[in-house]
């Protein structure tokens, strides 16, 4: 009766993880795109971040993902050199480009079986460059046992980050609006 | 004496000309405007394009404590940008003498090697306002310092400077009148390759490097996946490229030019998942982050230069990635008054594993149809460049050429010093 007792918990024991705010690691990747009329920039970045998630109630998420400027590449070494300069992000002064999530809108509940899905509106502070604004993006959660996928995808405009960068360069060069999508998973602990 | 003729083709050319880098807008998909003042590329670049230069090199300035060397300080109230381009190389120079011993077998004497400077062109740019710059070099050449010649040009048709107005502001298209080289094909200005040469005359190129005239072109480049130039200039110099030894062209007062470039970035695997499904939770799951995107950069256009009965066209496509690698092939064909077609052909692959090494490879083909006859000319080069600091390069080629008759192999190397 023991064995079976244990047995029963041990089994249920995934499922009453998920029932209560799970800690969730999560890293992957950051896609930045920069499509100004002379020039398009597709760049890549590392991204990591710990959320807590509670499966039975998204708007409870919470947590903090964080891209180093570091990591940031875009193809050509000398061009991320500059952008890790002090014209451009300053990744001296500011090496963390990082979004903290401060409430959640459930936009499409959950569906599926094995694989749950749901997409949410993040709101949250949205730092670079030094400078913290509010952020609203839609993010995407899918979810199997405790394995978690989490995409989103949104703008920013240098100019509301004050990265100005040299003289006549965004706008033309460079875009005045840079298209960024994150892809992360992680497991729940 | 068919082997003499090739190694003279290969060696006796004095002066060459800054090499415009395709490999650096493949790889990186950027266009030559972000890093050169000419939107065509080539020596002359822009405060950008410096600070990029600062930061290729197996050692850096300020790793030796030569912090003074920086390439930073080219700029002079930060209007005026200076630079230089040097060229030394080391290489058989001279002609090969052919003797017979007594049996009468042919006996081939080779050159030794000797160091050649091979070229000087200072350059300078200045932003007059935000939307006008002036920019211009100079090519002194063999006799400048010896005879006083001011414009000793190597190469029939080359010019010995370029010099030009840049009216450019974003949204508009970018203008450049004065003595200017029309976009043609892909920017290479190296004096060995064929691609715009002529396998009938290998020492008279149809477009010499640093080849230029006076006159006009307009590049509109309104989004990033297209770009198109059109020229008008004075064909003076292409006059005495295709008539200065004989008259085989009847050109008009003005010659014509236009390039259309597609460039689009094509981008694999990274896509965003926004359909639930089970396929992607597989066992693996922990094995690494989500894959990056593979961006793959491509340009592919062709362009056209005339005037009168002469007309130069070319197609070209390469593709590049962010992993340092590109390949990129051209061919040109052109023909003129008197039966003289050249149809040329070439081939070339780079990788670039770290910013400091490059490795080429080209291989190039160059046929002309006379009423004569044919002629033709193979080239096969392999090179590396090697950036020992920021500036400073070395280039070790070798060079196999082969025509109708001859076959011909040469190792060179180059010491490349630029600011």
């Amino acid at each position: 009766m023991l064995l079976r007792t244990l047995a029963l918990v041990f089994a249920l024991a995934p499922v009453t993880a998920l029932a209560v705010p799970s800690q969730v690691n999560v890293a992957g990747t950051m896609k930045w795109v920069s499509d100004a009329p002379v020039e398009k920039i597709i760049g890549t970045a590392d991204g990591k971040g710990s959320l807590t998630i509670d499966f039975d109630d998204l708007t409870r998420i919470s947590g903090t993902l964080t891209v180093a400027v570091d990591t940031m590449k875009s193809g050509n070494g000398k061009r991320d050199g500059h952008l890790r300069s002090a014209e451009w992000l300053d990744a001296a002064k500011h090496p963390n480009i990082t979004f903290t999530i401060k409430a959640v809108k459930v936009t499409q509940p959950t569906t599926g079986d094995a694989v749950k899905m749901a997409v949410l509106e993040a709101t949250g502070d949205f730092t670079l460059h030094g400078v913290t604004k509010p952020l609203t993006a839609p993010v995407t959660l899918k979810w199997k046992g405790p394995k978690v996928k989490i995409t989103t995808a949104f703008n920013i405009s240098l100019d509301d980050y004050a990265i100005e960068g040299k003289k006549g360069i965004v706008g033309n060069k460079v875009g005045k609006q840079i298209a960024v999508t994150v892809r992360l998973k992680g497991k729940a602990n | 004496m068919t082997r003499v003729s090739a190694l003279a083709a290969v060696c006796l050319f004095g002066i060459s000309s800054a090499h415009a880098l395709p490999r650096m807008s493949l790889t990186a998909g950027s266009p030559c405007i972000t890093c050169h003042t000419n939107p065509a590329g080539g020596t002359g670049r822009n405060e950008l394009g410096f600070e990029s230069m600062n930061q290729v090199g197996l050692w850096r300035y300020g790793d030796l404590g030569l912090d003074f060397l920086d390439a930073e300080r080219h700029t002079i109230a930060g209007r005026v940008e200076v630079g230089y381009d040097f060229r030394l190389l080391v290489a058989r120079l001279g002609q090969l003498t052919a003797t017979a011993d007594e049996s009468g077998e042919k006996i081939v004497q080779v050159p030794d090697y000797a160091l050649i400077p091979m070229q000087f062109q200072p350059s300078v740019a200045i932003q007059f306002t935000d939307w006008l710059k002036v920019y211009g070099s100079y090519t002194p050449g063999p006799k400048t310092l010896s005879d006083g010649v001011v414009c000793d040009n190597v190469f029939p048709g080359q010019e010995c400077f370029e010099a030009a107005l840049q009216f450019e502001s974003p949204g508009l298209p970018l203008v450049r009148m004065g003595k200017i080289q029309p976009s043609i094909g892909i920017r290479l200005d190296d004096h060995t390759a064929y691609i715009r040469g002529d396998a009938a005359n290998r020492s008279g190129p149809i477009i010499a490097p640093n080849y230029a005239e006076w006159g006009a072109e307009t590049m509109y480049h309104p989004v990033s996946w297209f770009r198109v130039e059109a020229a008008v200039v004075k064909p003076d110099n292409l006059d005495e490229a295709l008539n200065g030894v004989s008259e085989t062209a009847d050109l008009g007062a003005v010659a014509y030019g236009g390039r259309i470039s597609f460039l689009p970035q094509l981008e694999f695997g990274g896509e965003i998942e926004t359909e639930a499904g089970d396929d992607d939770f597989d066992d693996d799951f922990d094995a690494s982050p989500p894959a990056k995107p593979t961006v793959i950069n491509t340009w592919v256009g062709a362009s056209l230069f005339a005037s009168g009965d002469f007309n130069l066209v070319t197609g070209f496509v390469g593709v590049g990635g962010h992993g340092g690698w590109e390949v990129r092939a051209e061919v040109s064909r052109s023909e003129r008054t008197t039966t003289h077609e050249t149809l040329n052909a070439m081939v070339a692959a780079s990788y670039t594993p770290v910013d400091w090494l490059s490795l080429g490879l080209r291989a190039e083909r160059a046929r002309t149809t006379t009423d004569r006859d044919e002629r033709r000319a193979d080239q096969y080069v392999a090179s590396l460049e090697f950036f020992l600091l920021p500036g400073v390069e070395l280039r070790p080629e070798y060079r196999l050429v082969e025509t109708e008759s001859s076959r011909f192999g040469h190792a060179v190397i180059q010491l490349h010093t630029f600011f």
